[in-house]
């Protein structure tokens, strides 16, 4: 029973690691391939590759939403329910005029931020797979 | 009382039958093959542009360069003006100084049909309704589609060394397998633009205020989209960045699946 009981606890601890930012990402995903704001948006999604092997070294998400207080609380809210599982993370009121929320995670390195004023949001999203070898998880 | 009546009813009646037969006769479907055609071929080498103003079945092959064949219906000749202006631009219109005739025939269904070959070709410009089938698929510099009321392109593949930009104002179509150059552009689309195709262009760029239904396949560096539009706005493939701007008009579904792998 007790066997039973940790391969379920770690388990879980996996299904939790594996999904750190799952909210997010499944947030940004829909609005990257399918975007439902049919308000004000810029989006821009870039990749880096390695100019040798042509490998994915860092990609930067951002999108900028106005007018769409739906996918702005939407945002918020997944920043807050990843928010646990980060590494590290803060908030900051900006005098009430606006509100920021970062949130890092380690190995690869990943850096979400959250701007939020009363109209508009800034996501930015920033995934670095191999700042150096230590840190690259395919060479582990 | 009553037959005069009668009379002038029947009579009525008779000139109403007659008028609209005549009417008929006029306007009424006249059948392709009952179209006379005349043919005419020039040579005009140092052609980069081709300007139309009436409907026309435009047929880019292989052959001669700078061959043009140009078959208009008998009927139109003396109110079709066509010409090379600068050596660079050939146009066909009407002429400007008679007036159109009012019970022309040309039209999408009975066009003036030209067959070109240009591979110098750098603008295609159209104010008319035109059909374009694209034989001869490599053009040696940027192309330059410009639309104003109808235009159709049908094609296994068109080939630009340097760019294809699209500039649409009316109704566009695209039917073209594959789009092969390094910078694929539609400029602006103010009318319906359809697009059904792939390219292997490295930048692509869609810019649209008007109504879109564009289904098409990248394999690029640099996809940019800006829609201020309706309708349906699909790429699928890879790109490395994607920029997306929408605008508050835009209500178009605008679908971006499997990219950035």
């Amino acid at each position: 029973m007790r066997k039973l009981l940790i391969v379920a606890l770690l388990l879980v601890a996996g299904i939790a690691e594996s999904s750190a930012q799952g909210h997010i990402d499944a947030l940004m995903q829909r609005e990257l391939h399918y975007p439902s704001s049919k308000r004000d948006v810029v989006l821009r999604s870039a990749v880096k590759r390695d100019p040798d092997t042509g490998e994915i070294v860092k990609r930067v998400t951002e999108l900028n939403v106005r007018d769409d207080k739906a996918l702005s609380q939407e945002f918020v809210s997944a920043f807050l329910a990843d928010c646990e599982s980060a590494d590290t993370w803060s908030c900051d009121d900006k005098n009430g005029k606006s509100t920021d929320y970062i949130l890092v995670w380690q190995n690869p390195k990943r850096i979400y931020s959250l701007k939020r004023f009363d109209d508009a949001i800034i996501v930015n999203i920033q995934v670095i797979y191999s700042q150096d070898e230590n840190t690259n998880p395919k060479t582990e | 009382m009553k037959k005069i009546l009668l009379l002038s009813l029947l009579s009525l009646i008779a000139v109403v039958q007659v008028s609209a037969q005549r009417h008929n006769h006029r306007k009424g479907d006249i059948k392709i093959e009952d179209v006379e055609y005349k043919s005419v071929v020039l040579s005009y080498p140092e052609t980069k542009e081709l300007l139309m103003f009436i409907p026309v079945d435009l047929t880019i092959v292989d052959g001669e360069e700078g061959r043009i064949e140009i078959s208009y219906p008998v009927q139109e000749e003396e109110y079709i003006n066509y010409g090379s202006r600068d050596g660079r631009k050939f146009i066909i219109g009407r002429d400007g100084n008679k007036k159109t005739p009012k019970n022309t025939i040309l039209c999408d269904k009975i066009p003036v049909r030209m067959t070109v070959s240009l591979s110098n070709l750098c603008r295609i410009f159209s104010n008319s309704n035109v059909d374009i089938f694209i034989g001869h698929d490599s053009f040696n510099n940027s192309l330059y589609i410009q639309n104003g009321l109808a235009m159709s392109i049908n094609a296994k593949s068109i080939t630009a060394a340097e760019s294809i930009k699209i500039l649409n104002s009316g109704t566009f179509t695209c039917k073209v397998q594959q789009l092969n150059t390094p910078k694929l552009e539609v400029v602006t689309n103010d009318g319906f633009t359809g697009m059904w195709c792939s390219t292997n262009a490295k930048h692509v760029s869609y810019k649209s205020n008007g109504i879109d239904n564009i289904s098409m396949g990248v394999a690029c560096e640099d996809l940019q989209i800006f829609s201020r539009s309706k309708g349906v706005i699909c790429f699928t493939g890879t790109t490395d960045q994607v920029s997306l701007i929408t605008r508050r008009k835009s209500t178009a579904t605008i679908a971006l699946p499997e990219l950035n792998q």
